[in-house]
């Protein structure tokens, strides 16, 4: 994606004015399509992802006159929205992450990755995430996965989620509880992995 | 490595999208965007319904995303210069104001009553022209729908194009016929009448609010099914609808307007504390309903007519 390099309006003027000029909207999409997309890519595999952002951005697009123009950054609101889209996968999101943590194959890594990939090598870890991921509550995978993958934080979250921070708090809380049990009470720091990136 | 990061080293492979990939969204969200050039024709959509360029009525007005979504998607056949700024009411002061939203809208409803019901038969067509506006541009819309809501049709490049109308459009009340066919169920009684709109907009999914203000969405409700049958509607059943509005609390009247086409207009304005402002415009003379406004921007209506062909006017 080319970085936008001119001096540019934030999102909350950019959807203010779409109001009037819908096509504006386009510049909102140009802006955070690539990250949202590859969050999605990330929870639902490759072949959800183009649906999923394009539903997520038309979502947006007719809710505009709702965007609260006190927040200049629409990045919380886009991933509340895509949030909403993703839930009506949740049966097939929660399918591929029990695959994976039963085969130690990942339906959604394969989906973006050549199969060839020898992806078992770091599964052992990961297939407990996977199961862990796949027993928590909805609302609180969401509340999980926006900070570990969207990295948005506490305050953007509850913003994304229309949630009080508080609630934020406890749901992330109990998540990472949930995940810490599912790797076996094994101390974390002595299993060795290999990051892709960061 | 806490857990925390563990879970952020998990697919964390997964690739940004190649530019190619994002053409098709992108396009999508242009064709919901962009309806209002002439003639403008959607690129393969997934979904009937979005920017479908037919003269989409609003599926709810105050000031919403989806009735935005919805004009948005009206389509439009003739762009023009623009015209002398079209005022909907909002953000302008009010000229006058004389008399209260209940007595504005008994004398409607009194107006209704004395008018001879008209019948449509199920095959004519209704002949719909509109102008709708937004900032300093203005757009002519023109549309005609079967009455039975089997189609409707609008010109594009001179030639008439037909379109189904779609499940959806029944569901929301959006055909001349379906909203008729539904005031014309409701109860004469206005308090009776009202507490079906409350259901109603009570029964709406969460993400389809115009507003956490439930008056806001009954009005918004009301309005908007009002505005989408501009034929076929009985007299008793429109005057107890004007008389049901009546009963919404938080109603205002300002006189000295002008609705979208810049013809002088009664408003009828709901505001909540939340800023969420609709306004629907009153026929200074005939008290019909003339055009509806938010946020400064507006549709009218100006013209109306029963006709026994798609393309007569």
């Amino acid at each position: 994606m080319t970085a936008p390099t001119r001096q540019r309006a934030d999102d909350a003027a950019l959807i203010e004015q779409s109001w009037h000029e819908p096509e504006v909207f386009a510049g909102l999409y140009d802006r955070h399509a690539s990250h949202i997309h590859r969050y999605v890519t990330r929870r639902l595999g490759d072949g959800y992802a183009d649906d999923v952002v394009g539903e997520t951005f038309l979502a947006a697009f007719q809710r505009r006159q709702r965007y609260d123009l006190a927040r200049p950054d629409a990045r919380p609101w886009l991933y509340g929205i895509a949030a909403n889209v993703i839930g009506k996968h949740r049966r097939a999101e929660l399918r591929m992450l029990q695959a994976f943590a039963r085969t130690g194959a990942d339906p959604v890594a394969e989906s973006y990755a050549d199969r060839a990939d020898a992806r078992v090598s770091a599964a052992g870890v990961q297939r407990q995430l996977a199961a862990a991921l796949a027993d928590l509550p909805a609302g609180d995978r969401h509340v999980l996965l926006l900070i570990a993958w969207a990295e948005l934080s506490y305050e953007e979250v509850a913003v994304a989620l229309d949630i009080p921070a508080g609630t934020v708090r406890s749901r992330l809380h109990r998540a990472r509880k949930k995940v810490r049990e599912a790797l076996g009470g094994q101390d974390p720091t002595m299993i060795s992995e290999e990051p892709s990136h960061e | 490595m806490n857990d925390l990061d563990m879970l952020r080293a998990m697919r964390a492979d997964a690739p940004s999208p190649a530019e190619d990939r994002l053409a098709a969204g992108r396009d999508r969200l242009r064709a919901a965007a962009r309806p209002l050039e002439p003639g403008y024709r959607l690129p393969g959509l997934a979904r009937p319904g979005y920017g479908r360029p037919a003269y989409r009525r609003p599926a709810m007005i105050l000031a919403s995303g989806l009735a935005v979504g919805a004009l948005a998607a009206a389509a439009v056949l003739v762009s023009r210069p623009a015209p002398p700024a079209p005022s909907a009411g909002h953000g302008r002061a009010p000229a006058i104001r004389l008399v209260s939203a209940a007595q504005v809208l008994d004398h409607a409803a009194s107006v209704a009553l004395a008018k001879p019901a008209l019948t449509v038969r199920p095959h004519q067509w209704v002949y719909e022209k509109g102008i709708k506006s937004a900032g300093a541009r203005s757009f002519t819309m023109v549309s005609w729908s079967r009455f039975d809501g089997q189609r409707t049709a609008v010109v594009e490049h001179g030639k008439l194009v037909f379109y189904p109308v779609t499940p959806q459009d029944v569901a929301l009340l959006a055909t001349p016929a379906a909203a008729a066919g539904f005031l014309a169920s409701l109860p004469t009684d206005p308090s009776a009448l009202l507490g079906v709109i409350y259901n109603k907009a009570d029964a709406q999914p969460r993400d389809q609010w115009v507003s956490k203000n439930r008056d806001a969405r009954a009005f918004s409700f009301l309005i908007t099914v009002m505005w989408n049958a501009p034929v076929g509607v009985p007299p008793e059943h429109q005057a107890a609808a004007f008389r049901a509005l009546a009963k919404i609390p938080g109603i205002t009247v300002h006189t000295g307007l002008t609705d979208a086409a810049g013809r002088p207009a009664i408003g009828l304005t709901f505001k909540t504390g939340n800023g969420l402002t609709g306004t629907f415009f009153l026929d200074p003379h005939t008290y019909t309903i003339s055009g509806l406004g938010y946020h400064g921007a507006g549709v009218a209506r100006t013209a109306t007519v029963v006709v026994n062909k798609p393309g007569q006017r």
